[in-house]
């Protein structure tokens, strides 16, 4: 069944395999080692919708340096939390581009896809200016 | 050499070398299909990336405690 599958998401299954499961963590291991941020993806339901997302959010690790990516595919309802660290490089504006691509491949049945697009995305815009002498390698 | 051994020798040989090729070209088609790809079943599902890295930019007075609350974000429908 691919990922999107209308009956799926309907009956409320998280329509995800565990190759795109596998997918997933790779996307978010490499939007990591790109922004330098930690990354998050959930997939599932958010019955009270943003106060759901930034419930989850605040379970992670390191809330604080953690960008949330939650989709809820039985709502249709996408939300992207920023920590308080990640909310200085990473503005509302370049969250809302992302969260353009992503709803575009979502709306297309492309869940994995769209997650990929946007967590690069995302990724793209919050990473930290590389510092001089202290990024380089020697 | 008789003719079993002809038989053998010019006909089991390509034969058997044949189905080995098959065999080597095949098998790792086969494995893949007999992996699991199974639609995750229960509940949601959360997949982190490991920790933050550190940011030599900044300094750690500047930085929000850890378990501090969301600095931003958006929501979206489609």
């Amino acid at each position: 069944m691919p990922a999107g599958d209308p009956s799926a998401i309907a009956s409320g299954a998280v329509p995800i395999t565990d190759s795109q499961r596998r997918d997933l963590m790779t996307i978010v291991d490499k939007a990591r080692t790109l922004s330098g941020f930690a990354f998050a993806i959930y997939v599932g339901p958010l019955p009270a919708g943003r106060a759901s997302a930034l419930e989850q959010h605040a379970t992670l690790r390191d809330p604080a340096a953690t960008v949330l990516v939650a989709v809820s595919p039985a709502e249709r309802l996408l939300e992207i939390v920023t920590g308080a660290n990640v909310a200085v490089d990473l503005d509302d504006q370049s969250c809302r581009l992302a969260a353009l691509s992503m709803t575009t491949s979502f709306a297309a049945g492309d869940l994995v896809g769209g997650l990929r697009e946007g967590c690069a995305m995302l990724a793209e815009h919050a990473r930290y200016p590389r510092v001089l002498h202290l990024d380089e390698p020697a | 050499m008789s003719a079993l051994q002809a038989v053998g020798v010019f006909l089991g040989l390509p034969i058997l070398f044949g189905i080995l090729v098959y065999l080597f070209v095949s098998a790792p088609s086969w494995i893949r299909a007999s992996r699991s790809d199974d639609l995750v079943e229960g509940g949601p599902l959360l997949v982190t990336s490991a920790r933050p890295l550190p940011d030599p930019s900044r300094l750690p007075s500047e930085l929000a405690p850890a378990n501090s609350t969301a600095g931003g974000g958006v929501s979206a429908r489609w």
